[in-house]
């Protein structure tokens, strides 16, 4: 069952399509595209089944995954040898869901059919079922801190007229608490249908305005929302409803919190400041441009946070081991080398993998980011594979710490459809689709000058709340080592450089970055070359 | 860890207060696929709900000019000081920094 919530029925922009009890598609208003067709689900019941090509080899290449790159959920002991600072790696991780509140006791991991993974979790209570992620945390935070208000007041004034003082440890306990109010705001934004990202980005955005005095009963941005009760089941059922049901300021966050703060006439100066986190395309902060260019660029490129974590283990591995005061389970060039020899039709370029300041304009980028946007445009979201699961690039279940991408993703496809595609054949068909994209955004209207991202990521340094430092491996003065992300910003001239030796790259007009009449028939797309001359948008031809 | 002087009743008051927009810190949660996800701070029991997180993330320096002020708690800020001076992780100086603000909010409370 595919549906939209009240949100989608209200053509709110921030409305998703659900799937079980918390599976979404959340970026793109798709909720409200449905709900103005008056679509409202889509139910499929078969006996029917994939028809699979080889069968037998399907098996093969699933047992194959078993024994070499699988976490073994039968080995109690193998959980003490993946690192903590390794958690990121999922294939040959172990099976914990990946869920950003307390799990409640009574609750076990939920997975596709077949998976090891478990990446979510069901629980006894039946609340928070399936929801993982961003979906799991908006709201944590504000829950803990209402309620273990409540409850030391509660208590220090019971404790205080029966003349007893508690220990510092029994606090602890008590303000560690997460009660249901969190797994209730979650599943209200599954039900309404509405893409949790916003609210985790723009709910303190909106508390830091009724904080500033801007939003509030009576005030310039006037709100009845009773801030002193966030962190309540009450608050989140008044809130995430009026955004649903348009009524009162939620009226504005349909839109998305980008459009809002325009319609509150702060969008500018909020970007400037980086208190609205919406780096590109109004649309949520996630990993940060400023400090994972991969990231950055391929989201500004395309049209929506790319949220495609394949080489966010080079930020975790090296950021999480020096949080913890250990080493990185791998050095940074083993961990560059690993993933560049993976990198077709580039492999080996250790360049690409480069991640220091001085590398962030360059020809190794503008390789990484179009590798990047080609493997998940036909391996990910054509074919299908995990986002969570693949790329396998660094597994801990393998000796050399190699994981099976590149040899696993051809293996599959073959066993099912029957089809001899290669890694790299499918990393071309991605170019294909990549130039298709980018063909509809500029019959839609872009041009380079929109490419652009929000002002606080080139004016304000990265990482500023945390002494904490985050890394990357990167070379500078000739060696290999995690460089420090922490303080840097995108230099405005250089990324417009970038970008244009990113489209001369592509063999799009660097001018306007549209396409070019030779790109896309050396793509057999001419047809599409076609109606962009027809619309009188196909790009100047570049000099080879 | 540091024994900190119980304040008075109306220094406790003041001390765990809520404080303005312009008076906030910023810290941040750490996790695996949303990255750093900042989050802001108004009072003492906040900076304590976020120092339970599994892997929290404040800025030390700041934080001890937070705390002597605008919280004006100028022992906590000295506390802070020394943990922040401490030849341990990160991550051990977020458990040492939970324990002493729990203390210190702990200490409030009893007297408030």
């Amino acid at each position: 069952m595919l549906t939209i919530g009240q949100a989608g029925e209200n053509l709110c922009r921030v409305a998703c399509l659900i799937h079980d009890a918390g599976n979404a598609s959340g970026q793109g208003g798709f909720g409200a595209v449905w709900g103005s067709k008056k679509l409202k689900a889509i139910s499929v019941i078969g006996s029917g089944s994939i028809e699979i090509a080889d069968p037998r080899a399907l098996l093969q290449d699933r047992l194959w995954t078993k024994e070499h790159y699988n976490f073994d959920v039968c080995d109690a002991e193998n959980m003490k040898k993946v690192p903590a600072s390794a958690a990121m790696t999922r294939f040959g991780g172990p099976a914990t869901p990946m869920v950003f509140w307390k799990r409640p006791e009574e609750a076990r991991p939920q997975a596709c059919f077949g998976c090891h993974s478990g990446c979510r979790a069901r629980h006894a209570s039946g609340m928070g079922n399936e929801s993982s992620c961003g979906e799991t945390m908006f709201y944590t935070f504000f829950d803990q801190r209402y309620h273990s208000n409540f409850i030391v007041r509660t208590l220090a004034d019971y404790l205080e007229s029966n003349g007893h003082a508690f220990a510092a440890q029994g606090l602890d306990m008590i303000l560690g608490k997460q009660t249901p109010a969190a797994y209730t705001a979650t599943d209200l934004v599954q039900q309404y249908g509405i893409n949790a990202f916003e609210l985790m980005v723009g709910l303190p955005y909106l508390r830091d305005l009724y904080k500033m005095g801007e939003l509030g009963p009576g005030k310039r941005i006037d709100s009845d929302l009773r801030f002193d009760q966030i962190g309540s089941s009450d608050f989140a059922e008044e809130l995430i409803s009026s955004i649903a049901h348009r009524r009162g300021i939620g009226n504005d966050v349909a839109e998305g919190f980008y459009r809002a703060a325009g319609r509150w006439e702060r969008q500018e100066q909020d970007l400037r400041s980086g208190l609205l986190l919406f780096p590109q395309w109004g649309l949520p902060s996630h990993y940060d441009p400023r400090g994972e260019v991969e990231w950055g660029y391929g989201s500004v490129l395309g049209d929506r946070d790319i949220n495609e974590h394949g080489f966010n283990q080079l930020f975790w591995m090296p950021t999480m081991a020096a949080w913890m005061g250990q080493e990185s389970p791998y050095p940074a060039e083993q961990l560059a080398r690993i993933f560049a020899d993976k990198l077709e039709p580039f492999a080996g370029d250790l360049s690409l993998l480069d991640f220091s300041e001085a590398n962030a304009y360059s020809e190794s980028t503008v390789k990484l980011v179009a590798w990047h946007r080609r493997y998940t445009r036909f391996w990910k979201q054509s074919v299908l594979f995990c986002n969570l699961l693949l790329p396998d690039f660094v597994n801990h279940n393998r000796p050399d710490g190699v994981g099976l991408t590149g040899e696993g993703e051809p293996r599959f496809f073959r066993s099912v459809t029957g089809r001899a595609l290669s890694f790299a054949d499918g990393i071309e068909l991605g170019r294909r689709i990549w130039n298709l994209d980018n063909a509809i955004w500029t019959l839609q209207g872009r041009h380079r000058d929109m490419v652009k991202f929000a002002d606080y990521i080139h004016d304000v340094p990265y990482g500023g709340f945390g002494s904490s430092k985050s890394y990357m491996p990167g070379k500078e003065d000739g060696v290999w080592k995690f460089v420090e992300l922490n303080g840097r910003t995108i230099d405005r001239q250089k990324f417009e450089e970038w970008k244009s030796m990113y489209y001369r790259f592509e063999g799009w007009d660097p001018a306007s970055g549209w396409p070019t009449r030779r790109t896309l028939e050396d793509l057999e797309l001419g047809y599409v070359a076609d109606v962009l001359e027809e619309k009188q948008r196909l790009g100047k031809e570049v000099e080879a | 860890m540091k024994r900190l002087t119980p304040p008075s009743r109306d220094r406790a008051k003041w001390i765990t207060r809520e404080v303005g927009f312009e008076e906030r810190l910023v810290g941040a949660r750490l996790r695996q696929r949303s990255g750093a996800v900042p989050i802001t701070l108004y009072s003492l029991e906040e900076l304590l709900v976020l120092l339970h997180d599994p892997h929290p993330l404040v800025d030390l320096d700041r934080l001890e000019r937070w705390l002597a002020a605008p919280l004006e708690d100028p022992e906590l800020a000295a506390a802070v000081g020394e943990i922040k001076r401490l030849a341990v992780s990160d991550q051990q100086k977020a458990a040492e920094l939970r324990d002493l603000v729990a203390a210190r909010v702990l200490q409030c409370k009893e007297v408030s």
